[in-house]
This record gives C-alpha cells, structure tokens and sequence, in this order.
C-alpha cells in the first residue's frame, strides 16, 4: 500500500475537500440554531455526525497516506484566507496527521481503524473554539487596562470555560464515533455494492 | 479590467490577514487596533468596496463606544457578560474585515499565482485550487438536491429533519459524494490533458508582482507597529 500521490488522487482529495466543507457549513449552521452565540462549542460534534461518510468515501477511494493530512492542510488555508483566524489552522493540520497515522494502521479499510481516525480528524474543527479562552484573557486585559480589579472575573468564566470545554470535547468524541458508523452504513449500502471506489 | 481600482499583491493581503490575527493574540492596545481597522477600510475604499469600507469604519467606532460605555460599568454579572461579548466583537473584527478584503478582492487565480510564487508544493495547491473552483458547484448541487426533497416532501421542514436526521444525512450526502466521484474523474482526465502532471515548472496567465502600493502599504503597516507597537 506504500504509493504516493498521484495528480488523480490530489483532484480526488480537492473534490472531496469541497463536500466536506459543505458538510463543515451545514454543522455550522445546525448548531447555530442549536446554541445561537456559542454555537462553536458544538460545530464540530454536528458536523462528525453528518460528514462520516465523505471520510469513508475518501478513506476508500485514496488508500494512500497524505490524502487525510492535505485535507486537514487545505481546510486549515481554506479558513484562513476566510478570514478565521489563523490558530483554527493547527488543530486542523495536527489532527489530520495524527488522523491520518491511526487510518494508516488499518491500511485505510479496517472499520475500526477508519472510525477512530475519523474522531480524531473531527477534533481539527476545534479551533474556532479556542477563542473562548484566550477572550476572557483580551478581557481580563481590557478590564486592567481600565483599572479594575479582574479577580471577580476569574471566579466567573472558570467553571463556564472548563464545562464548555469538556462539554464540546466529548459530545465531538461520541459524535465522531456515530458519525463513522452511519458514515459506514451509507457506504455500505451505496458504494461499495456500485464499485465507485474501484 | 479593474480600472481606478487599487490592486494588492495576494501576498500584501496574507500579510495584513496574518497581522489582524496577530492583533488577537498580543493585546497592543486600542490605538493600533484602531489604527489598522482604519487603514483597512481606506484599503477597501480605494479597492472599490467604499460600501463596505464606510460601514465597517462606522461599525467598529461604534463598537469601541459602546465598549468604552460597558465597560465603565461595575463588572456584575449582567455587565461582564455583556462586557465579554463586546469585547468579542471588537477583537474579531479586524480579523474579519481582513478576510472580507482578502477573499473578496482576490480572484481564484491570483491565489494561486501566488501560492507558487511562494513555493507551496504542488500537493497543496492542486487540492486548494479543484476546493476553490469546485466549492460553489457543490453548494449549487445541494441547494439542487435540497429542491428535489422538498418537491418530494422529504425533511420540508426543521421538524422533520430533526425526527429523521439520519435519512436526511443520507438522502444529501449519498448523490453529492456520487457526482463528485464522476466530477473528480472527469477534472482529473481534462487537467491531465491540459499538461498538470508536466514536470517543469509552469507559466500563469495570471501575474502577481508587488508594485508602488503594495511596498506602501507594508510601509505603513510597519509604521503604525514601529510607532504604537509598545502601546
């Protein structure tokens, strides 16, 4: 399975790139009507569940180590150049080769394998989130400045920024895991049985 | 083509991206940030976006006064979380009018040119560039198959997604993911016919190059640091 990346499989990855990034939009747009103002907590979760399978699909059709990695690389420029901000970029580059790494062990067709890379690549969308934490400190910093006493607001953000914390990261674990299996489930019952991926 | 319109190398335009997100992170103080949503808006102005380059001033002077006043206030409750929220907006937006400029300003193209300009391998850019071109193809395709469901009465409404969200899921994804597959197939044989996979190095159509304004405005934005940089 050692074979690099061919100028089909690059297209391939961009193509699938683009579906996942839909799929990233409808997330944000369902957890923003979940949660409206702190939907970033949940984007990620929403959007595992419904992008399993373009994972599969890709995990399939480009068998190869990098494709995962790119993706988390394109994504993390695609934000960017939109105008995120550019930390959101190293979640998405680090856990799309950590992804990639775990979806390699299983040679890109162990079910088990290809699920737990899954979760892992979910966990790349988690940075947008990160601003929850370094704002209360823009905050803090925005209160001295004014010459406030910001311990009151310590005492007040902590328990709201660790919940949210563990909050977002679970419901990304759980998410992550139904997300593949429903994600193998399509895949089974439409892709395979046509033999897109052949 | 743009005529009496300014236009910046990408590169300028990544450059003032990277700064509005360095703003975030080092808190410089009110004064630069102020300083350089103002240029930004000038920047659009001049790039033919006065619109939104006279609003995002209005907003952001807006938003430092309502910040100020909030921020005047007791810390209670009531007022941090407000205080929080405002503090929220004023901090993203230069991020945000940044990325406006970037991304509305730029053609694909101009992208791209830059990226080998700035020597991305070749498996980053192709897989950005088919992302880039082939995103709003997507989009179309689901607002196509979003139709086609509701001509059907399938998930019409919020409710009815919500009691079969799997379904839903399904009844999108699985004709996305099947034209897409058909689409790479197709894009790889007309890329590949084009000369892609040529081994040497590529011309473009397009041609980015810093001019006179794009040295001007690294220029001042260095200026506005060197000068209010330590607060």
């Amino acid at each position: 399975m050692k074979k690099s990346l061919k100028i089909q499989d690059l297209i391939t990855i961009g193509v699938y790139a683009a579906i996942y990034f839909l799929a990233v939009c409808i997330g944000t747009f369902v957890s923003f009507l979940l949660l409206p103002g702190f939907s970033s907590i949940f984007t990620p979760a929403v959007t595992a569940l419904v992008s399993g399978s373009v994972y599969v699909l890709l995990c399939h059709k480009v068998p190869k180590f990098g494709a995962i990695t790119i993706v988390g690389i394109v994504m993390g420029l695609f934000f960017l150049l939109t105008g995120h901000f550019a930390v959101a970029f190293i979640p998405s580059i680090i856990f799309g080769i950590l992804a990639d790494v775990i979806a390699s062990w299983g040679a890109y067709q162990s079910k088990f394998f290809t699920i737990a890379s899954f979760t892992l690549f979910s966990y790349g969308l988690t940075g947008p989130i990160l601003p929850l934490w370094f704002m209360k400190d823009a905050y803090v910093a925005n209160l001295v400045s004014r010459g406030k006493d910001p311990s009151y607001i310590e005492r007040l953000f902590t328990p709201i920024n660790t919940g949210s914390f563990f909050v977002s990261m679970a419901a990304t674990l759980i998410a992550g895991g139904i997300g593949g299996l429903i994600g193998y489930r399509i895949y089974k019952k439409h892709f395979q049985p046509t033999g897109v991926t052949e | 083509m743009t005529e009496g319109k300014m236009q910046l190398d990408p590169r300028t335009k990544l450059f003032l991206l990277l700064i509005a997100n360095f703003l975030l992170f080092f808190h410089l103080g009110v004064r630069t940030e102020a300083l350089f949503v103002i240029f930004l808006c000038v920047l659009l102005v001049l790039s033919g976006k006065s619109r939104t380059g006279f609003l995002g001033a209005v907003f952001y002077v807006s938003v430092l006064y309502v910040s100020n006043r909030v921020m005047a206030h007791n810390q209670t409750n009531f007022w941090a979380i407000l205080g929080l929220m405002i503090t929220f907006v004023e901090k993203f937006f230069p991020c945000i009018l940044a990325g406006f400029f970037a991304f509305t300003t730029t053609k694909v193209s101009e992208w791209i040119a830059s990226m080998q300009k700035l020597h991305f391998p070749r498996h980053i850019i192709i897989p950005l560039m088919v992302l880039f071109r082939f995103f709003p193809t997507v989009r179309a395709d689901y607002h196509h198959i979003r139709n086609a469901m509701k001509f059907r009465g399938i998930a019409v409404t919020v409710f009815d997604v919500i009691k079969q969200p799997f379904l839903t899921i399904e009844y999108i994804f699985v004709p996305l993911l099947m034209s897409a597959t058909n689409t790479a197939l197709d894009l790889s044989a007309s890329s590949l016919s084009r000369g892609i996979s040529a081994p040497t190095a590529h011309s473009s159509y397009t041609n980015v190059e810093f001019q006179l304004q794009d040295w001007l405005v690294w220029g001042s934005i260095l200026t506005i640091f060197a000068l209010y940089g330590g607060r």
